[in-house]
């Protein structure tokens, strides 16, 4: 029988949400467009 | 008692149910963003399951002390409170020398960026930035000033911001990475943030506001909050018929 396992929720992620992180390939992904991102990424409101 | 992860097993599929959309008009910096392609699901490899590995040397001895680590000539304005909490993966197992990066606005709700241009002044004595790493229990804590509210436009009007400190934690893989925001509880703004709106679970947002914690307050010094987050779990490794070191 198997053993039903407790699992917690993971913390949801806020300001650059899931699919943005270090490594990620911007073309891959699919970004609209990419001038003036780069300035804007860290002052995220 | 928990037993450890496999340092090379694959991290548990993301709950997109659990996450904001990656496309949030209302959150404008989605718009830039958001993936216009379907996304597709691959196995973890070593660039996902792995991580840097962080060193306490590696760190500055305040730097988990935002009221001093950019103090110059006196002490930052504002609140005084301590941050503190437990990371733990979805299995309830501490994620241990996770490093837990903090940046945030001073007290008045303005941020040490040259792009900010809110009317609140800068505080010479606060940098806004900090950074700590959990200890064998996946716990950390570190010391700032209550963050103020600021305004942002939206449109044609104008949305305030709950106070907040943003995270990011690194974990013992890059697939477990989270970029998150804490609030602070009462803080009638939280319900009508257009950010934290777009988190799809009101259980979810709950999730994302500490607690006071009289507990952890500093006599006459400090108040303090407590935030626990939880990070993606590894798959167990069965043994035979049970989770390895399970009794």
């Amino acid at each position: 029988m198997p053993r039903q396992i407790k699992m917690l929720a993971e913390t949801a992620s806020q300001t650059a949400g899931p699919y943005v992180h270090i490594g990620l390939a911007p073309q891959q992904a699919g970004f609209i467009h990419l001038q003036g991102v780069a300035e804007t990424v860290f002052f995220d409101l | 008692m928990t037993a450890d992860a496999d340092p090379s097993g694959e991290f548990i599929q993301r709950n997109p149910a659990v996450h904001p959309p990656a496309h949030t008009p209302n959150y404008r910096f989605t718009v830039l963003r958001s993936p216009r392609n379907a996304l597709i699901t691959l196995h973890n490899s070593l660039s996902e399951v792995t991580a840097p590995s962080f060193r306490r040397e590696d760190l500055g001895a305040i730097d988990n002390d935002l009221i001093m680590n950019y103090a110059k000539d006196g002490l930052p304005i504002g609140e005084r409170i301590i941050v503190h909490g437990y990371v733990l993966d979805e299995l309830g197992r501490p994620v241990r020398n996770s490093l837990v990066e903090v940046w945030q606005a001073n007290a008045g709700g303005r941020y040490r960026h040259k792009k900010d241009q809110y009317i609140a002044p800068i505080d010479p004595n606060f940098g806004g930035c900090g950074r700590v790493l959990t200890d064998a229990n996946g716990y950390y804590f570190f010391r700032t000033i209550k963050p103020g509210p600021y305004p942002v436009r939206s449109g044609s009007t104008t949305d305030w911001r709950p106070a907040h400190i943003h995270f990011s934690l690194s974990g013992d893989g890059w697939a477990q990475r989270l970029i998150t925001q804490m609030y602070f509880e009462g803080d009638p703004l939280i319900a009508t943030c257009p950010i934290v709106q777009t988190v799809p679970s009101e259980e979810q947002v709950r999730g994302l506001i500490a607690l006071q914690d009289p507990s952890a307050f500093v006599t006459l010094d400090s108040r303090a909050y407590r935030f626990d987050v939880v990070l993606r779990g590894r798959r167990a490794t069965w043994f035979e018929n049970r989770i390895q070191g399970a009794k």
